[in-house]
């Protein structure tokens, strides 16, 4: 089995229009799309089934959550994000053997470093000392990964939301906000968020049902702080109170017109086509996404049905032949 | 088409009909397609970075630097995406050149290509704003006509990124074919999108395009084409300016507050007649001066 690690593979726009063919579009839509369901209706704080591999995942955030306290801005100059975020990911590094390793049972183990390439990509870049949704992306790769190896089943899948990503923003905003990160390619007004979309998307699903709030509700401060450890989508827009200035019409103009749908079931499924069309069809996001031998850059799955289709059309012929 | 007209509605951050902008666009072409790609300026120049839109805050640019009508201006590029305001903040920057080409310099930044223009919201206000996509298609081809740099009183150089590992003189710059859609790769697509970084000298840029180059990168290549400074913009400064490698370059940023979150000033850096330095900063327009006329409707998505 050769030792290669995932890789980024879209570098023009042939390999664009390929990538919404591949397996890997395929089985990332279908994933996003899959823990949307499996939370329907359920709070952050509903009691779920968390394996022990979960839980490790949990112990890891904490982990990261915790080198950050031992990591404190710095005073040295700087164009305009914290140095310091430098060296928390030094030392994240410098833990990455232990972590990585710890991810699968034994008998998974080769495919510890891959999910590496994706854990280790989703807390920002240090360089440019910026965060943005292509980092948001790798986690959910990373999540997928477990998924995809039988690690984790669907019964683990609430879990995989109301816990592991809630706690995964909450690593994520802390860093934003203790080293000052940059929103890497925001869209300005005409995006969603300068920082994530997946909040947003899981969480209109957590709301589907509710008999109290509505999609306007958000413009309630008194509702939003009280819903806002219950709700991914009503943390998400209490953090921007908590880093925006000015009126929200005005710095979050999607988000404000969103809050005008009628129903969450509807902007869930609008938020589903949004990220599909803004986030993984533009090549400057997904120019940085890697693919593996778990979310392979290969079109397997298309070939398969067209040749499905191909025979089924062959059968209908020779049975309307018969027929005659 | 007339240009004063024009600019008294786009100064009040109106814009004028498709038929004027069209031949607002077309005049521009007229004049950008006779400028080098290394502008040379004399100085007095005063020098300003990325503006993404936020109309008002050139507003505030102008009441600091001076009126435009009087003061030499030099803009880095990055006029559209991510603010309210960028077809406004371009062609008022546009009529203003055309009034009076030789104040007014314009260069293009990264952001000045259909690609990326197409992802970052100029595309999507032009439609908002008039229907179609015709005026974004005036804009995207002046944009193939802007120069990619400039000389100012031959020793400071000025371009929207940073410098190319293909580009060691100036004079080689002369070479580029730039009127067409900004590249993926190359001196041309590297100019407009390489960062400057603390190292020595090269290295893969994270940002997918462009280059990081290093401190003696930018000391060679000041020494081979006798500068003093390299100008650049594309990177947010929380101080609105910031020098690198013993103030052999700065990067100058004009936006402030960006993000409505950023907290940052915003700066320009005035260059005297005797190449004398001297940078001024700017806060966000207020509150009273930032009119949100733009109504967003509710994308297609949820209809």
């Amino acid at each position: 089995m050769e030792n290669s690690l995932p890789t980024k593979k879209i570098k023009s726009s042939e390999d664009l229009k390929f990538w919404f063919t591949s397996d890997a579009y395929y089985y990332l839509t279908q994933w996003i799309r899959l823990l949307s369901l499996k939370i329907k209706d359920l709070k952050n704080t509903q009691e779920c089934k968390i394996s022990d591999t979960v839980q490790n995942i949990l112990n890891i955030l904490d982990q990261l959550s915790n080198l950050i306290d031992e990591t404190p801005p710095d005073n040295q100059p700087t164009r305009f994000g914290n140095k310091a975020y430098r060296t928390w990911t030094n030392k994240l590094l410098k833990k990455s053997e232990q972590i990585v390793t710890s991810f699968l049972p034994e008998k998974y183990s080769e495919y510890n470093s891959e999910l590496g390439v994706y854990f280790l990509d989703s807390f920002g870049n240090p360089r440019r000392i910026d965060y943005g949704s292509g980092h948001e992306i790798n986690f959910v790769c990373f999540l997928f990964c477990f998924y995809k190896l039988g690690v984790v089943t669907d019964e683990d899948l609430p879990a995989l939301i109301l816990k592991v990503f809630v706690k995964y923003l909450q690593v994520a905003r802390k860093l934003q906000k203790v080293y000052n990160l940059e929103p890497a390619g925001s869209h300005g007004v005409w995006g969603l968020d300068d920082f994530q979309f997946l909040p947003y998307y899981f969480g209109s699903s957590q709301l589907i049902g509710h008999r109290e709030l509505i999609p306007s509700s958000i413009h309630d401060k008194m509702l939003l702080k009280e819903h806002s450890d219950e709700y991914l989508y009503f943390r998400a827009i209490q953090y921007i109170h908590e880093i925006k200035t000015g009126p929200f019409f005005e710095h979050s103009p999607i988000l404000n017109e969103i809050s005008n749908v009628a129903t969450w079931r509807k902007v869930n499924s609008g938020l589903y086509k949004m990220y599909l069309d803004e986030v993984l069809a533009k090549y400057p996001i997904v120019q940085h996404c890697y693919f593996g031998k778990l979310l392979p850059f290969t079109d397997e799955i298309r070939q398969k049905r067209e040749k499905e289709f191909k025979e089924s059309q062959k059968m209908e012929k020779k049975t309307i032949k018969n027929e005659k | 088409m007339d240009i004063d007209k024009v600019i008294e509605v786009l100064s009040k951050c109106q814009t004028p009909s498709e038929y004027e902008i069209k031949q607002l666009c077309n005049k521009a072409i007229e004049i950008l397609i006779e400028e080098a790609n290394v502008l040379r300026i004399v100085p007095p120049v005063t020098i300003c970075g990325d503006i993404h839109g936020q109309f008002f805050d050139l507003v505030e640019l102008f009441d600091l630097g001076g009126s435009p009508f009087e003061t030499n201006y030099l803009f880095m590029g990055d006029f559209v995406d991510r603010g309210y305001y960028s077809l406004e903040t371009f062609l008022y920057l546009l009529a203003l050149k055309v009034k009076n080409p030789r104040r007014i310099s314009i260069l293009r930044g990264n952001h000045e290509c259909r690609q990326i223009t197409k992802v970052y919201g100029f595309y999507l206000e032009c439609v908002k704003k008039y229907g179609n996509g015709n005026v974004w298609r005036y804009c995207t081809e002046v944009f193939d006509h802007l120069s990619l740099t400039a000389l100012i009183g031959n020793s400071i150089f000025s371009v929207h990124g940073g410098l190319s590992p293909s580009i060691k003189t100036i004079n080689q710059i002369s070479l580029i074919n730039r009127k067409q859609e900004l590249p993926h790769e190359g001196p041309m697509s590297d100019m407009l999108w390489s960062d400057p970084e603390s190292i020595q000298n090269w290295g893969m840029s994270p940002r997918g395009a462009g280059f990081i180059f290093g401190n003696e990168v930018v000391k060679n290549f000041n020494r081979t084409n006798g500068l003093s400074l390299i100008t650049r913009a594309h990177q947010l400064c929380m101080d609105g300016f910031q020098y690198m490698f013993d103030e052999s370059l700065v990067t100058v940023w004009s936006a402030p507050n960006y993000f409505y979150r950023s907290g940052n000033i915003a700066a320009i850096l005035e260059i005297g007649e005797n190449l004398t330095r001297q940078f001024k900063t700017f806060k966000a327009a207020p509150k009273e001066k930032r009119i949100v006329k733009v109504k967003m409707s509710i994308p297609k998505y949820f209809l």
